[in-house]
């Protein structure tokens, strides 16, 4: 059982990006519940790759959900940060979720993905200096109604988890380039 | 999100309307998370952030007031809440302590938001378990495959 949490502030791009993923691969999204019924809206899809259930998780971007942070992230094995790279104002409000993820998961695996590539006002080399992001840490450029660039982003995420965990590099995903620097 | 019950930024207008004071944030924390957040100049987060951390890392405290160049932040502690009020710098100290009365108010919408959090706590917690190099390297595979057979199919 893999459990994957997309981050990021209100408007990032996190619905879009299960709901692409969805076209792509088999989602089943009956959330896990408890026989209460819930009005919180987070996203939520389970992936079954041969005997490995994924389960995948968005959580909620505003600020007085950070209790709920805490709740939804814990026991995850990577994150994918989604900022909004369309205005500055975006990328900055990501700032303080991003610390969040930041100082309470030190040690987990993540990468950020660079959202709205297609009206994209802040480059990947500002979103890394407003947001503090660490040279190791990959931003991988993203549209997340492209079919593609979720496949890859996730693909990045996995090699980091697995370059973190077991220390070694795979080869290049086949088409973008999103390590560092791009 | 149904799970908000109180709109701080209600509160900032009450305050605002019922003694005349201009408040430029209202806030609680539950130890170092936020519960309740009006709208906030981003400058303020991070002086309300070290502010919080620091008074959860000091037991005996129960209330705090600091003075900075654009805001007065005023803390009160409840157990392991705490409410914060941001109002213009030059407010008299006096007139913080008006802002008391909100204190119940915003400590028992903050207790039920977490009750109701708890309640939706059972859903999210599956945790992950451990994972082994094949697993990670089939998981990669999968997604790889996907990926080319949009390629293929020219999407
Ligand atoms: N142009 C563009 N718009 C996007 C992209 N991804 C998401 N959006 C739009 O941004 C808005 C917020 O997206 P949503 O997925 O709801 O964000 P969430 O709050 O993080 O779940 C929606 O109107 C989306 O259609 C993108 O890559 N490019
Ligand atoms: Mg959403």
């Amino acid at each position: 059982m893999f459990k994957l949490v997309i981050a990021g502030p209100y408007g990032a791009g996190k619905t879009t990006f299960v709901k692409t993923l969805s076209e792509v691969v088999p989602i089943e999204t009956d959330a896990p519940t408890v026989g209460k019924t819930t009005t919180v809206a987070f996203d939520y899809g389970k992936i079954r790759v041969n005997d490995i259930v994924v389960h995948l998780f968005g959580v909620p971007g505003q600020e007085r959900f950070s209790f709920l942070w805490r709740i939804v992230a814990r026991g995850m094995h990577a994150y994918i940060f989604m900022v909004d790279s369309s205005s500055l104002e975006s990328v900055k409000a990501a700032v303080f979720m991003y610390n969040y993820f930041i100082d309470t998961f030190p040690n987990t695996p993540h990468i950020i993905a660079a959202n709205k590539q297609d009206i994209a006002k802040v480059s990947i080399n500002d979103i890394r200096t407003i947001l503090g992001v660490k040279p190791e840490v990959k931003i991988a450029p993203l549209i997340a109604v492209n079919k593609k660039m979720v496949l890859e982003t996730l693909i990045t995420l996995l090699s980091e988890v697995h370059r973190l965990m077991y220390g070694s590099t795979l080869s290049p995903i086949s088409k973008g380039d999103s390590g560092t620097g791009t | 999100m149904g799970i908000n019950t109180v709109d701080p930024n209600l509160i900032v207008k009450d305050i605002a309307e019922e003694l005349g004071i201009s408040i430029l944030g209202v806030l609680v924390f539950s130890n170092n998370d936020v519960v309740l957040a009006s709208e906030l100049p981003g400058d303020l987060k991070t002086i309300v952030t070290s502010l919080v951390v620091f008074i959860n890392k000091i037991n005996t405290i129960s209330q705090v007031k600091v003075k900075s160049s654009n805001a007065y932040v005023y803390a009160i502690k409840n157990d392991e809440l705490t409410v914060i009020f941001i109002t213009e710098p030059h407010i008299m100290e006096g007139a913080l302590h008006l802002l008391n009365k909100y204190v119940d108010r915003l400590i028992k919408a903050s207790r039920e938001l977490m009750s109701r959090a708890r309640n939706i706590e059972p859903m999210v917690i599956v945790e992950g378990d451990e994972i082994t190099e094949e697993d990670v390297l089939m998981l990669i595979d999968y997604f790889r495959s996907k990926l080319s057979e949009l390629e293929v199919r020219g999407d």
